[in-house]
């Protein structure tokens, strides 16, 4: 049986203005991602990878091109929709961890159920759960200061996915973290993925790139794969349409 | 809401020294205008006071030729019948009053000794069985006119401590003579004012204004008003009313009986309306202290432009925290929201410390200057509710700037 389709990147093209110039950060992007996936996006610094995963997050618009997230056209998609959008169906994590530094690690992973303006003793109870799901049950009432980098991660782990997404998008994940604490988060990325979880990493890392399931290469804006299934070649001829 | 006021709260609290500086405008704002309000309000209850006198809610009703009141030493005067019984009983049975008296009278004497001694300051009075109760006197040594003395023309006279003390210095008046026009009139009882009607003595300028007003009162019975004076005199008339604010009723509804008395056309009863003079005194010091409630809503207005600037540094530097909160899917309103309830919060609380501080301020002013104060709730709330529209309206450039940051930009700042 076919896995359902959940993030579909057709012919998409980003630019930037710069000035009186425009600069094209992606081009032709074409990416087929379905439930279950495990993907892995390397590349050089500058070539497109951040803005891509923007475009992936729905936190930008393309400039042209089409982006189905889960069998919906969101190039279209109004500021509040796509907000309510990243707060259902997308987790975050970042290279930095990005947790607010006031809060303590149970109240920072209560930020998107309140976003969702869940009750404020059902907030509690899932963050608490979530949080002991990544091991971090004696580090609730925490703030972030007093967490190692790696502990720091799985708050943001515990985050992203309390509201359940339909992708867990990462970036960098292991760039500021030891060796061991790296392996540690993913050693949880894996498990989440077998979970059910579908995940779309940045890396520059050869080694946490291989854990997995899927790679693409991003160079120069443009984005390759020897897994014509996860990039679907475009056909000759197509793409060059697109005036620059 | 709460969710939202807790947070704000807890940003506000984990910059103390900021917030605090940020919301000092407000507070200096806020405790001067307290201050001065509490200090009109005080000079006002003060006023009506002094005028109207605490508890006595006495209305003057005087014969009146034109503007002025009538001199009844210039003798017979005509076109005014003595006020009947009938009108009498009318004016004590009207709503709110509690009892009222007629009398005749001359505010200053010369014509009252003893022994060769001239009572040379005080006033006389010719006063009917209502006039110690009306005016709130008590008999505390001898005894008061009774009926045998009005129906046999006893020549009897109650005085005060202030008359008794100039025509009887260090001797008991009770059972002596004293002499008014040359007649003999036997004093019967002293009289002083009852400690309910004591009006509030303070400094030294109340203290003066007491003593002239309590300086030497010799009373006798209206019977005996003829013996030295004429038969026919008009009366004049005080009408106690049960609250200070419906003297200006009373005194109006109780001229209008007593004018029917008078057929001359150039005479007329006028009530003497102590609240509206008290009132008009009110505005005055009123609309001077308006005018300093203006220059300290300035101080209001800096504050104010205190916390946009500050509030404004606070989105640049919390650029990041917005551009996370808006990846994890929070929309545009719900930042514009948290900005706005922080800076509510924050001038809110410096309005509740400028109305505490304001509060103070008023006492060390009372303390200082003898100013009574008072405490206005309606400008209390009125305070908090204004500084909490100073945060929203000055909040608001802010917050709309950090709704409309782009996610990518905010995250990317470093």
């Amino acid at each position: 049986m076919e896995a359902k389709q959940i993030l579909l990147m057709k012919d998409v093209y980003k630019d930037f203005p710069q000035g009186d110039l425009t600069v094209n950060v992606l081009k032709h992007i074409n990416l087929n991602v379905s439930e279950g996936d495990y993907v892995a996006i390397t590349g050089p610094s500058g070539s497109g990878k951040t803005t891509l995963m923007n475009l992936m997050g729905c936190l930008d618009t393309v400039t042209s091109g089409k982006m189905i997230f889960d069998g919906e056209d969101v190039s279209t998609y109004t500021d509040n929709q796509l907000s309510d959008l990243r707060l259902k169906k997308i987790g975050f994590v970042f290279q930095t961890f990005e947790l607010l530094g006031q809060k303590t690690a149970l109240k920072n992973v209560c930020m998107p159920l309140s976003f969702a303006d869940i009750p404020k003793k059902e907030q509690i109870e899932r963050a608490e759960e979530a949080l002991e799901k990544v091991g971090l049950s004696d580090r609730m009432d925490f703030r972030p200061n007093q967490l190692s980098g790696g502990q720091k991660q799985r708050v943001a782990i515990a985050r992203a996915m309390i509201l359940k997404p339909r992708i867990l998008l990462a970036d960098e994940p292991t760039g500021a973290l030891d060796s061991a604490s790296g392996a540690q988060v993913m050693d949880l990325f894996s498990k989440l993925n077998e979970e059910g979880t579908t995940i779309i990493m940045i890396t520059h890392d050869r080694d946490v790139a291989s854990r997995a399931k899927r790679r693409a290469l991003m160079k120069d804006g443009i984005l390759s794969s020897e897994d014509t299934a996860l990039v679907p070649l475009h056909r000759s001829g197509e793409g060059d349409e697109h005036e620059s | 809401m709460k969710e939202n006021f807790l947070e704000a709260l807890q940003e506000i609290l984990s910059h103390k020294m900021r917030s605090f500086l940020t919301m000092l405008g407000v507070i200096i704002g806020i405790a001067s205008i307290i201050s001065i309000v509490s200090t009109i309000k005080g000079t006002n209850d003060r006023i009506m006071q002094d005028l109207v006198g605490k508890g006595n809610n006495n209305v003057t009703i005087a014969l009146y030729r034109g503007n002025t009141p009538v001199d009844f030493e210039e003798g017979s005067i005509s076109g005014v019948s003595l006020v009947s019984s009938g009108q009498m009983e009318r004016i004590r049975e009207l709503d709110h009053v509690e009892d009222a008296t007629f009398f005749n009278h001359r505010e200053s004497v010369y014509n009252v000794s003893a022994g060769g001694v001239l009572l040379d300051s005080g006033a006389i009075y010719g006063i009917d069985d209502h006039f110690l109760n009306t005016c709130g006197y008590a008999v505390y040594r001898g005894r008061r006119f009774v009926e045998a003395d009005r129906i046999n023309h006893n020549k009897v006279a109650l005085l005060d401590s202030a008359a008794s003390d100039v025509l009887f210095p260090g001797r008991d008046p009770l059972g002596k003579t004293i002499e008014i026009s040359g007649e003999p009139f036997i004093v019967v009882g002293l009289i002083q004012k009852e400690s309910e009607y004591q009006p509030a003595i303070e400094n030294l300028t109340d203290y003066e204004t007491y003593m002239e007003q309590s300086y030497g009162m010799v009373l006798i019975p209206s019977a005996d008003w003829g013996i030295t004076y004429l038969f026919d005199e008009p009366q004049n008339a005080y009408v106690r009313a049960d609250t200070t604010e419906n003297m200006s009723a009373v005194g109006k509804a109780a001229q209008k009986i007593l004018q029917e008395s008078v057929s001359s056309s150039d005479l007329s009863y006028v009530a003497e309306d102590l609240v509206e003079e008290a009132k008009e005194q009110q505005q005055l010091t009123a609309s001077t202290n308006r005018l300093l409630i203006w220059v300290a809503g300035i101080s209001l207005l800096v504050g104010g432009i205190g916390v946009m600037n500050i509030m404004l540094v606070s989105v640049t530097e919390r650029t990041r925290e917005i551009g996370l909160r808006r990846s994890l899917g929070a929309r545009k309103r719900r930042i514009l929201l948290q900005f706005l309830t922080e800076s509510a919060v924050l001038t809110s609380l410096g309005g509740i410390f400028g109305v505490l501080m304001g509060l103070i301020m008023a006492q060390v002013i009372s303390k200082l200057s003898g100013v009574e104060v008072g405490i206005s709730l309606p400008a209390i709330a009125i305070a908090v509710v204004f500084s909490m529209v100073i945060g929203i309206v000055f909040g608001l450039l802010p917050s709309i700037k950090a709704a409309n940051l782009n996610p990518i930009d905010a995250l990317r700042r470093e």
